[in-house]
């Protein structure tokens, strides 16, 4: 595991959409290391902003720290409900963002 | 598709990206506290998550005692078997560039050597002068594998968006009632590959005979990109030739194997471990040289 959420970061809808494209592998692998670090940006953003401004040093420095410790799920959990539903919804609007950037 | 098509959603892509980053940056910058922990941010978004590297106390972290305190307790090493062996002077690296069909015997006996000093198992190519289909390929995600009749994928410990086969593997269930599922079928599950057993040059004149030899053979599946390492067992046959892959892995073998991002696969050294009297456990172990 590379990081904590990464069980949602299946993207399968935007994986056969680029498949349906029929660009080199190296392309496409390009193109989703762009859309999984803005999935991670977006994350983060989403955590920082849920959770309370004196917690936000201390997630940045376990994210920073153990960045793949599923008990950063806990952590997150104890201090914002339902994050792992947020996270992958965010994920799926985020996914959807970039399938309607291959549109023409 | 055309360079061109390609770069034109390059260009759109990145351009969705600069706007998430800057949506991120104007928000943080909108706190009306500023903490000390601003370099961190800064360093964590810098960081690509497919390829995070190994974790680092933050300076911050050395001087402050309440958040010692909470990393000491709330986050605890994940359970890896480590072996810490002599360096020595092949470099499984040599694989990320290679082609297949550039692997030789030669090459494959030398990686195979390598980790078995590496590790203190036996890796071999072969046992009974039964050769695997590959040693050196791409390996895809598969799903969960049904255990017992009735398993669903909620029952499983990990990963559960991985899904469940809708069908039993190649050997079938791995107990037949819940009851009879031991730790060891659990984690033969956990921790299994499919390879294209239907590949092998003898499968159509002795299939029988090999279908029963391959099941739970102890295998070792290696990802030259980040060293990372996993015994597992074969309970499974597959992929199919079409999806040009040659390998399958279990979502927690991907998972160890840090194959769990955009494609789900990768290029992957395997290998038998020759473990007659089973003293190799599944699961990841780790390269740590000294």
């Amino acid at each position: 595991m590379t990081i904590f959420y990464e069980q949602f970061l299946t993207l399968q809808n935007l994986e056969n959409q680029l498949d349906s494209k029929d660009l080199a592998d190296q392309g496409k692998d390009q193109l989703m290391q762009i859309v999984i670090s803005s999935l991670h940006h977006e994350v983060i953003t989403l955590i920082l902003s849920e959770l309370p401004l004196h917690s936000h040093q201390i997630f940045l420095l376990l994210i920073k720290t153990e960045p793949q410790n599923p008990k950063l799920w806990e952590w997150l959990e104890e201090r914002i409900k339902g994050i792992k539903e947020k996270i992958a919804e965010k994920i799926t609007i985020i996914e959807q963002e970039f399938i309607e950037e291959l549109k023409d | 598709m055309p360079s061109s098509d390609f770069q034109k959603l390059h260009k759109r892509f990145t351009k969705k990206h600069r706007q998430k980053t800057k949506s991120l940056w104007q928000k943080y910058q909108n706190a009306t506290t500023r903490f000390a922990a601003a370099g961190a941010l800064s360093a964590i978004l810098t960081l690509n998550p497919l390829s995070l590297p190994s974790p680092q106390a933050p300076k911050e972290l050395q001087s402050g005692r309440e958040n010692q305190q909470i990393l000491a307790t709330t986050l605890a090493q994940p359970k890896v078997v480590v072996y810490s062996t002599q360096k020595s002077e092949f470099q499984l690296s040599q694989f990320i560039n290679l082609q297949p069909k550039e692997v030789n015997a030669e090459i494959l006996n030398q990686a195979a050597g390598f980790l078995s000093q590496k590790f203190g198992l036996t890796a071999t190519t072969t046992i009974d002068n039964i050769n695997l289909p590959i040693y050196f390929g791409w390996i895809g995600a598969e799903q969960h594998l049904q255990r017992f009749p009735g398993d669903s994928v909620s029952l499983h410990d990990e990963f559960q968006s991985s899904g469940i086969a809708p069908h039993v593997g190649a050997w079938g269930y791995f107990a037949s009632t819940p009851s009879k599922l031991t730790n060891d079928l659990k984690l033969k599950e956990e921790y299994y590959v499919a390879i294209q057993t239907f590949n092998l040059p003898q499968w159509n004149k002795d299939w029988a005979k090999l279908k029963e030899w391959f099941k739970y053979r102890k295998i070792i599946v290696v990802n030259p990109q980040n060293q990372r390492a996993v015994v597992a067992v074969v309970a499974d046959a597959g992929p199919a030739d079409w999806t040009g892959k040659q390998m399958g892995g279990s979502p927690e073998v991907m998972d160890r194997l840090g194959l769990t991002f955009g494609f789900r696969k990768g290029q992957v050294l395997m290998f038998y471990v020759d473990d007659p009297k089973d003293q190799i456990p599944l699961g990841e172990i780790k390269v740590e040289e000294k």
